[in-house]
């Protein structure tokens, strides 16, 4: 297989807007086009792909702690969550394709991927303007 | 506050309709409060309205960012039933239920409280055994339910395609389950509570708390300090950026749950039909609209609206099962910023932080509880312990590990 890239893929803004309801109806009548206003994620393997092939892998860089923990050190790894307004680490597998997993750094209000590493990377440094606002 | 009623709708009309009051003041925040509700949903100004009417609070705010129901409390599907499995959230959501039942008169306001039943359904035999289950689990905690065979189910919802791609085998109904009317549940809560002087704000941002030695003495808000002891947060899809604010983290994911509605009909569906399997719920507004719903995009989201591929799922599922519907044009869809929880249990009462008291984690089933949430949020704070029906949902049950998975137990997310 081939080697990865080193370098962080790094995307055009990707802000979903709504599509004319119709040609929705009708996709889901059977007469299918694609759709085009969802999620474009940038399989670090394959490349850029639609929503659909990829599955949700929850916060990415979630650490498990010692051996010896009190009870509410383990509940705020096992249950609490960053759950930020703005940019979120993120792990996702392109399931219907290579399979891999990967991280993403996505703005949860723009949802806007503005970067995609490998399993195992650390959190990216982000250039630009802070995040969390819709444009 | 000025009574609705035939009377007063006869005699403003004889006046051609000049003179009708507004339903809430717009007041300025004042310096200080004994309590402030931090969200003006459902939610907050049914907690405020309890506890200026049940706890004899008058000085009370209700803080909104926005305006009053712009969030969830506008963005939900109207579905009021209470068909839990466990004991617990059944008491709690079947207190709502029948809260809901006496609502209209209650706030002198018309909520429009249908009780048309909703029926679940089943597509497989496995899944026909665990309906029987969840059905017979519903009744042991005293709350109605019945299985129906196909038959029934068709006598109920004719427009119903039993033999889908997957078939109809059977499903059960809760009678008293139906819908109801979320602007004016939100509407008369505001103007109930406004009339026994609670002070609604809206456009007014909570920025900061104003906390020392463990307690809460206030919050920054964009219109200024406010101060006082008593702080509710009830603000659902955005939970964890205001906790944040306070030093907390939740366990909670903000999510996009979406709904949609077609252009109008004459009546054709007389209950809320729901099935877990292909996901979609389709029920018929008082309006004539088609209303559906799905589940959740998978992803973190405070976008608001929804994916697509998310839309076409649920539309496919809801044209399978009503084939009829396949020709209507759908009018609107739109998402609400939904606080999700491991165990799709809310999360209510006290905080860490004395005098800070939270509400969430309502996921994608908050609209049923408003009243119940209210209720038992008014009084928790009132006496500054969890009122019985929700002393199981505090945050301190993940640390015990005493989890409620009712999303496990039922099949169905709320």
């Amino acid at each position: 297989m081939r080697e990865p890239p080193r370098e962080w893929h790094i995307d055009e803004p990707q802000a979903r807007r709504t599509q004319p309801i119709a040609v929705l109806a009708a996709s889901a009548a059977g007469v299918f086009q694609p759709i085009k206003n969802m999620l474009r994620i940038s399989c670090p393997h394959c490349g850029i792909r639609d929503e659909v092939e990829f599955a949700f892998g929850g916060p990415s860089h979630v650490t498990r702690p010692a051996f010896e923990v009190s009870d509410a050190e383990w509940a705020d790894y096992l249950f609490n969550r960053e759950n930020p307004k703005g940019i979120h680490y993120e792990r996702w597998q392109h399931a219907y394709g290579c399979g891999r997993w990967f991280n993403a750094a996505r703005d949860t209000v723009t949802h806007e991927i503005l970067a995609v590493y490998r399993m195992g990377d650390p959190k990216p440094v982000l250039p630009g303007a802070p995040r969390g606002r819709a444009p | 506050m000025q009574r609705y009623s035939l009377v007063n709708v006869i005699r403003h009309a004889l006046r051609s309709n000049t003179r009708w009051q507004p339903a809430w003041r717009d007041p300025q925040p004042q310096r200080a409060y004994d309590v402030i509700v931090i969200g003006g949903g459902g939610h907050g100004l049914a907690t405020a309205y309890y506890l200026a009417r049940k706890h004899g609070l008058r000085r009370v705010a209700v803080l909104e960012k926005g305006w009053i129901g712009g969030g969830n409390s506008g963005r939900n599907t109207q579905v009021t039933r209470s068909n839990y499995f466990y004991p617990v959230s059944s008491a709690f959501f079947d207190h709502s239920l029948r809260l809901y039942e006496g609502l209209s008169r209650e706030l002198n306001f018309n909520v429009m409280l249908s009780q048309r039943g909703l029926i679940s359904l089943a597509h497989s035999e496995h899944e026909l055994e665990t309906n029987r289950r969840w059905a017979n689990a519903i009744r042991m905690n005293n709350v109605d339910s019945q299985m129906l065979t196909p038959a029934e189910i068709k006598k109920l919802v004719p427009l119903l395609n039993l033999h889908s791609r997957f078939p109809v085998v059977g499903g059960f109904i809760q009678r008293r389950a139906g819908i109801s009317r979320h602007d004016a549940v939100v509407w008369g809560y505001a103007r109930a509570a406004n009339a026994l002087g609670v002070d609604i704000i809206q456009g007014c941002e909570v920025v900061g708390f104003d906390l020392a030695g463990g307690r809460v003495n206030g919050v920054q808000t964009s219109r200024g300090n406010i101060a006082s002891d008593r702080v509710v947060m009830s603000v659902a899809g955005h939970s964890s950026v205001l906790a944040k604010l306070a030093g907390l983290r939740l366990p909670i994911t903000t999510m996009a749950l979406q709904a949609m509605v077609t252009e109008p009909l004459k009546p054709v569906l007389n209950a809320v039909v729901i099935s877990a399997s292909v996901h979609a719920y389709v029920s018929q507004s008082d309006r004539g609209e088609i209303v559906l719903g799905g589940g959740a995009d998978a992803y973190n989201s405070y976008a608001q609206r929804g994916g697509l591929p998310l839309t076409r799922s649920t539309v496919a599922a809801a044209i399978e099962l009503f084939p009829t519907f396949s020709r209507l044009r759908l009018m609107r869809q739109w998402a609400g910023a939904v606080d999700v929880t491991p165990d799709t249990t809310p999360i209510m009462g006290l905080t860490p932080v004395h005098g800070l008291y939270i509400s969430c984690g309502w996921g994608t089933g908050g609209y049923k509880a408003i009243p119940a949430g209210g209720d038992t949020m008014a009084d928790t704070v009132a006496n500054n312990r969890p009122h019985p029906l929700i002393s199981r949902f505090g945050l301190d049950r993940f640390p015990k590990g005493a989890l409620i998975d009712e999303g496990a137990a039922s099949g169905v997310a709320h």
